[in-house]
């Protein structure tokens, strides 16, 4: 409904592409290189858990409970002796794989719907009018609905959330797909008889992936942003599966004795969307010759 | 004019509304199984679940719920509480305004902060002051707002004792006393909406700095804060106000999760607690009342970018 502000490729961005080598283009925008380097990190620390966690993220330790952090319980315990430094390590593996799962939903089907709406001229305004109606609920507010009444669950979580987020990607995908559309080589690869499909994946595809991974970067972002909220209300997935967002609710009351009990989960969350931002920031400005002009 | 928003209203507000009514019917019929037992809950007795059966019309087929449901939520009626004992639209007008005020509050700080900010980086681009602005934004775009409200929770109200950490009175009993309540769930809500919106500032002031008219003014020996806040912002504003606008669903999302930690009594109370005892009629209601608002603040945004830039009205 409101006019497009988000950046779209141009005819020349995709023309100065591989002007450089990869490493070239990373020492120039250093964001993009740090933003992985942190997102690897988190992402090793999470799958390697179970061989780093000191403590078994369940044991209950009652006499131990409520410990500030020391060098046997580095980010302290809960009021049921859990280890939270365990707890934060195997959070990450629910708040990525719910964050990577719902990514793929929305950047996926949102890809998608925007090639087809993008290219296929009689179906855009179906797609972008639904597209529209489902951009008016705030996703937050959507994956709570849809979380609400399809019950709580791992998959109802990434389902509602990639729901929520879908509309957005589809949006700025299409957006990216009409530029392309015009392009002389699509209108070649047209004149020469491909068909639709082939000129979809093979031409108009390979020339917004840039765009794809700036998608993949915020959407990224926002779902665990999006898993943390819903589990911080409450709404999330059942809590004997703790992510991030639950760790924190777990120790909101708790705040002023136990500050350990949310800090560190928190500043998960802050860290990993931080990274995923900078990489995507990173990654739209690598793809802007605007901004390249100006340096 | 008048026939740009004729078409705005035919081609985008219509069917978007379309959508949405949709959406919201559909949610009820989303849960497995019969929503009359899921609502009262397994040991419901059957007399009861018939009850609330007939009351919500379920054994009629669903194309004929939807158009009874559509005409009844046109003549402004969002059913029966299940749990309230009042009306959805009781619920909403009792919890609305307490939402728009912290809204208004809070994007009120986040336009003057935002705006402010985004100016100061894109005149000192590449400096430290940019830099620095820059940095902050980007930590409060990765923050989640229940975390930022947790910590000024602990350190502005309870270790510094600057403000109160909950609401305690309404705006109609202390005005006063009610802002001075809301000012910290309005500063974290507003905080956040605040990053995105200097970010924006900063590029579009970036974008307009070396046109031709800026390059006019200033050669003709306009004031550097007329070019600064005239010219420039004045150009730069159509994608502030449509950032602003596409924002205020992130507002609505933020508030909801804000609400629930300041014990603000509005529309996120109302929905969390519709979700807890499962009261789907108020749960519709609330979702399909945000996404009205939703569309209708994205009119009034595209009605004043034309106003402001009369090229929108041609596109």
């Amino acid at each position: 409904m409101t006019a497009e502000t988000l950046p779209v490729m141009t005819a020349s961005e995709t023309a100065t592409r591989g002007s450089t080598g990869m490493l070239g283009r990373l020492r120039r925008h250093p964001t993009v290189a740090i933003g992985l380097c942190i997102l690897l990190s988190i992402l090793t620390l999470s799958l390697i858990a179970p061989l780093i966690a000191p403590h078994d993220p369940e044991a209950q330790n009652i006499p131990q409970r409520l410990r500030p952090p020391d060098p046997e319980y580095y980010f302290g315990t809960n009021y049921l002796g859990q280890d939270v430094f365990s707890r934060v390590l195997y959070g990450g593996r629910i708040s990525l794989l719910v964050g990577a799962a719902v990514t793929l939903l929305a950047v996926g089907g949102g890809t998608l719907a925007g090639l087809v709406a993008g290219y296929f001229r009689r179906l855009d305004p179906i797609i972008m009018r639904i597209a529209d109606g489902l951009m008016a609920f705030p996703s937050i507010l959507l994956a709570i609905a849809l979380g609400a009444v399809m019950g709580r669950a791992l998959h109802t979580v990434i389902l509602a959330l990639g729901v929520a987020y879908l509309p957005r990607v589809v949006r700025i995908m299409r957006g990216s797909v009409i530029v392309v559309r015009e392009l002389e080589f699509v209108e070649a690869a047209g004149a020469i008889g491909s068909s639709a499909g082939r000129v979809v994946f093979k031409h108009i595809l390979p020339n917004v992936m840039g765009l794809v991974l700036v998608q993949i970067s915020f959407i990224f972002s926002s779902a665990v942003l999006g898993e943390a909220a819903l589990g911080f209300l409450g709404v999330g997935i059942p809590p004997e599966i703790p992510s991030w967002g639950e760790i924190v609710n777990d120790g909101r009351n708790l705040f002023a004795q136990a500050p350990w009990l949310t800090i560190f989960a928190g500043l998960a969350i802050m860290l990993t969307v931080l990274a995923l931002n900078l990489t995507g920031d990173g990654l739209r400005d690598m793809l802007d010759p605007r901004l390249q002009k100006l340096k | 004019m008048f026939s740009y928003i004729l078409r705005r209203l035919l081609f985008d507000v219509v069917p978007a509304i379309a959508v949405v009514a949709v959406v919201a019917f559909a949610l009820i019929h989303l849960t497995p199984g019969d929503p009359a037992i899921v609502m009262l809950g397994e040991e419901a007795r059957p007399e009861q679940v018939e009850a609330l059966k007939a009351q919500l019309g379920l054994n009629d087929p669903i194309p004929v719920q939807f158009g009874h449901w559509l005409s009844r939520v046109a003549h402004g009626d969002l059913g029966q509480s299940i749990f309230l004992h009042q009306s959805v639209f009781e619920g909403i007008t009792n919890s609305l305004p307490v939402t728009l005020e912290l809204t208004m509050f809070a994007l009120t700080i986040a336009i003057v902060l935002g705006v402010s900010a985004g100016i100061a980086a894109a005149l000192s681009r590449g400096r430290v002051l940019d830099k620095a602005v820059m940095l902050i934004a980007m930590l409060g775009i990765s923050m989640p707002g229940f975390y930022l409200a947790l910590l000024m929770t602990f350190f502005v109200g309870v270790k510094l004792g600057w403000l109160p950490i909950a609401v305690s009175v309404s705006f109609s009993e202390d005005p006063l006393g009610n802002l001075r309540d809301m000012t910290m769930p309005a500063l974290v809500l507003g905080f956040i909406e605040a990053a995105f919106i200097s970010r924006v500032t900063r590029s579009s002031m970036l974008d307009i700095r070396s046109v031709d008219f800026v390059r006019t003014a200033r050669a003709k020996g306009a004031p550097e804060t007329r070019v600064v806040l005239v010219h420039m912002l004045r150009n730069a504003l159509v994608p502030i106000v449509s950032t602003i606008a596409i924002l205020a669903s992130l507002l609505m999302g933020g508030a909801i999760i804000v609400e629930t930690i300041f014990g603000v009594p509005g529309m996120g109370k109302l929905v969390m607690s519709a979700v807890m005892s499962r009261d789907y009629p108020v749960l519709q209601g609330v979702v399909l009342v945000v996404a009205g608002i939703y569309i209708f603040i994205n009119l009034t945004a595209d009605v004043l970018c034309a106003l402001v830039d009369h090229r929108i009205r041609f596109n």
